[in-house]
């Protein structure tokens, strides 16, 4: 078998890195709300790949979590699915994106 | 995007059926479809009961050594404490296993972790493909009304023509 011809240029990253804030009036207004506090792996994926399918594209999902693992797991959501943290805090415990519906 | 053009695609083959077990498959297949890929599960040999509409998977904690035997109530420290239950108890005991089970499932409930029904729920509604290996229901004398109809039935070369185009194959 021949090797593949690859004349498709390299995506690049465009994907920003989502703002850290403490500061709440700058919290964007969620389209829906995601409770996950008390879950496990995987339910948080898992509710928010539901909930996000209810709202508009551009629209803002807003998701609290008390899973440390729902940092890298949220990070590699949004990097398979497409779907952008805009925001995330964290803080007493809990975890908390804001993620908007991209496609 | 996968090697093919299409989605990513993820092909698992599940054949056991204690409850320990049930979890990877079920959580892989779910979570796999959240991140859009495309996935089929194979449940062959002692995986296909999975599949059925009364689920009854249990846990064995008989010659399962690295098992923490652990309570789900009381103080934080006796909660903690994993119990040394020697062999000769965990596989003479009459009812044993079911009392495991139901401690580990109160144990998964109390950290928040989904039950099987509810993942295989979520596998149902993301269109994951459940594949149930035909020659293991002839074997063991299964019959198909006693399955959920999510099941599909298949042999080898149903999972294996899903599996040729996959970009992660697991045995569990």
């Amino acid at each position: 078998m021949s090797e593949p011809v690859d004349t498709q240029p390299t995506p690049v990253e465009t994907a920003t890195e989502p703002i850290e804030t403490q500061d709440p009036s700058s919290d964007p207004t969620p389209a829906v709300e995601v409770d996950c506090r008390g879950m496990n792996c995987p339910l948080p994926i898992l509710k928010t790949k539901k909930a996000i399918g209810t709202i508009e594209i551009g629209q803002i999902l807003h998701l609290v979590a008390t899973d440390p693992g729902s940092i890298p797991d949220i990070a590699a959501f949004s990097r398979r699915t497409g779907h952008e943290i805009v925001q995330q805090r964290e803080g007493d415990g809990e975890y908390t994106f804001w993620l908007r519906r991209t496609k | 995007m996968s090697a093919n053009g299409g989605p990513t695609r993820m092909a698992l083959i599940a054949s056991q059926g204690t409850l320990d077990w049930a979890y990877p498959p079920f959580i892989l297949a779910s979570t796999g479809a959240a991140l859009d890929m495309e996935v089929a599960v194979f449940f062959t040999f002692y995986g296909l009961p999975l599949l059925m509409k009364d689920l009854k998977a249990k846990v064995a904690p008989h010659a399962n050594p690295a098992m923490p035997m652990k309570m789900p109530f009381g103080p934080e420290g006796f909660q903690k404490f994993s119990w040394p239950i020697p062999n000769f108890i965990s596989g003479v005991v009459p009812g044993f296993e079911s009392f495991a089970t139901s401690m580990m499932k109160k144990t998964f409930e109390k950290k928040g972790v989904a039950t099987i029904e509810e993942l295989r729920e979520a596998c149902i509604e993301s269109d994951v493909r459940l594949i149930a290996c035909q020659m293991t229901m002839d074997v063991f004398g299964f019959d198909q009304k006693d399955f959920i109809e999510a099941a599909e039935l298949g042999g080898a070369a149903t999972f294996l023509e899903f599996a040729a185009d996959a970009d992660i194959t697991l045995f569990i």
